[in-house]
C-alpha cells in the first residue's frame, strides 16, 4: 500500500495534480484522526489544513522513510497537540448541538465506510485517549503497528498492549460483539 | 463540512501564500545583511592594514628589548623558525679590550623570532649577573663551575626560547639558553639555577619579562 508516496514524488518532480490526489486520499481521514485531538470539528480542518500545507511547502523534509500517511498523521498529531496546547482556557462560541452532530456524523460518513467501523467509533468516546488513538490508527486507518508505533512515539509492543486493552473496554460497552469488532 | 474541490482550492491558495512570506522574508534579510556585510567589509579595510603593521612590534614598547629591537635590531621576523642574526661575536668583533655586549635571541610559541642587541648599560649588567651565576663564563680555560643554588621556586610558564649571546671585554663570547629558571650553556649544556631575583633581573634587563 503506497499511501501516498508516489503521489508525493510526481509532486517533487513538479507534478501539480498529485497534490489534488493526495488530498483525496489522505484529507479526510486526517481530519478525523485530528479531531480525536482537539474535539472541534472546524478546528481539526484547519489543523489539518496546516499539516497538508506544510507537507508541500517544505518539500524535502519527507525522507520517505516511512509511509506519507504515517509522516502526515505525525504532522497533524504535533500541531494538533500544539492547538490544545494554545487553546487550552479559549473556547470560541460553539456551534449548537445539533450542527455540530450533523458535521461530525458527515465526517464519520466520509472518513469511515464501512459499519462496523461506525459502531466502534461510537464507542471509542468512552475510552481514554492513548486507547483511542491505537485503535484508530490500527483500525480505522489499517496502519501497521509499527506506523502507529512511531505516530505515537511508542513501540509496537506498547501498542499491542493497548488495543488488547482496548478490545477488553469495548467487549464491556459493546457486549461480546464488540470485541469480535476489532 | 464542505466538498473536497473546496479544501483543495484552499491548500493550494495557502501553499502559495506560505511561500509568498517566505520570499518577502528571504528579502528583507538579504535587505538587512547586505548594509551590514558593506559596513563589515569597509571596517575591515581599514582596520586590518593597522593590526598587520602593529603584528611587527614585539609586546612591551618601554622594554629594553623592545626599544632595543627598534633602534637595533639585526635579524628579520621568520615565522618559519628560528634565524641566524647577520652579527656573529665571533667574527666581528677583534680580540682585546672592548664594551661587552649581548645579544638577545626570542623564539615565540608559534615560531616567530626576533633579536636585539642591548644597550651598552644593560649588556654589562646582563653579564655580571651572568658572571655571577656561572663565574667561567668568559673563561674557557676554566672547567665547568657548580651552578649557583638559590632557593626552589616554581618556574613561570616558558612559552618561548631566549638565548643570550654574551660577548666579554676580552672578546670571548658565550651563549646561554634560558629555560625555566635555569641558564643553560650553549656548547657543555651545563645548567645554571638562578635565584628569583636573579630571575627577575635577568628577563628585566633583556626584556623578556
Amino acid at each position: 500500500m503506497d499511501n501516498g508516496a508516489s503521489s508525493y514524488r510526481r509532486f517533487l518532480d513538479g507534478d501539480e495534480s498529485a497534490v489534488d490526489e493526495i488530498m483525496e486520499e489522505l484529507f479526510f481521514p486526517l481530519v478525523f484522526f485530528v479531531n480525536r485531538y482537539v474535539g472541534d470539528l472546524p478546528a481539526a480542518e484547519d489543523v489539518a489544513m496546516e499539516a497538508m500545507t506544510d507537507l508541500f511547502v517544505h518539500k524535502h523534509r519527507y525522507n520517505f522513510k516511512v509511509s506519507l500517511k504515517t509522516y502526515l498523521f505525525m504532522l497533524g498529531k504535533s500541531r494538533a497537540l500544539n492547538w490544545r496546547k494554545r487553546s487550552r482556557g479559549l473556547r470560541e462560541a460553539e456551534l449548537t448541538e445539533a450542527e455540530d452532530l450533523s458535521e461530525q456524523g458527515e465526517l464519520e460518513r466520509r472518513a469511515l465506510a464501512s459499519e462496523r467501523k461506525r459502531v466502534v467509533n461510537e464507542a471509542l468516546a468512552k475510552l481514554p485517549e492513548e486507547m483511542r488513538m491505537a485503535v484508530h490508527l490500527v483500525f480505522f486507518e489499517e496502519l501497521s503497528y509499527e506506523e502507529a508505533a512511531k505516530i505515537m512515539k511508542k513501540n509496537p509492543k506498547q501498542v499491542d498492549n493497548l488495543l488488547y486493552r482496548a478490545k477488553k473496554a469495548l467487549r464491556s460497552i459493546l457486549g461480546e460483539e464488540g470485541e469480535q469488532l476489532l | 463540512m464542505r466538498e473536497l474541490k473546496d479544501y483543495t482550492a484552499e491548500l493550494h491558495r495557502r501553499i502559495e501564500e506560505t511561500q509568498a512570506q517566505q520570499r518577502r522574508t528571504r528579502r528583507r534579510i538579504a535587505a538587512l545583511c547586505v548594509p551590514l556585510v558593506l559596513a563589515l567589509a569597509v571596517t575591515g579595510a581599514v582596520t586590518l592594514p593597522k593590526l598587520a603593521r602593529r603584528g611587527g612590534k614585539t609586546a612591551e614598547p618601554q622594554s629594553a628589548f623592545s626599544q632595543a629591537g627598534e633602534a637595533r635590531a639585526e635579524g628579520v621576523l621568520d615565522p618559519g623558525g628560528a634565524i641566524e642574526p647577520d652579527l656573529h661575536p665571533e667574527q666581528d668583533y677583534p680580540e682585546g679590550d672592548h664594551s661587552p655586549s649581548v645579544m638577545v635571541f626570542v623564539t615565540g610559541k608559534n615560531g616567530t623570532s626576533s633579536a636585539a642587541m642591548l644597550p651598552s648599560e644593560q649588556a654589562a649588567q646582563v653579564c655580571a649577573l651572568v658572571q655571577s651565576v656561572d663565574p667561567a663564563v668568559f673563561d674557557p680555560t676554566e672547567g665547568p663551575s657548580d651552578g649557583v643554588e638559590g632557593t626552589e621556586v616554581d618556574p613561570p610558564a616558558v612559552e618561548e626560547v631566549v638565548q643570550i649571546q654574551l660577548s666579554g671585554p676580552g672578546g670571548q663570547t658565550a651563549a646561554y639558553t634560558l629555560e625555566g629558571m635555569e641558564l643553560v650553556r650553549d656548547g657543555t649544556g651545563e645548567r645554571f639555577a638562578l635565584t628569583q631575583a636573579q630571575y627577575d633581573e635577568l628577563t628585566a634587563l633583556i626584556g623578556t619579562n
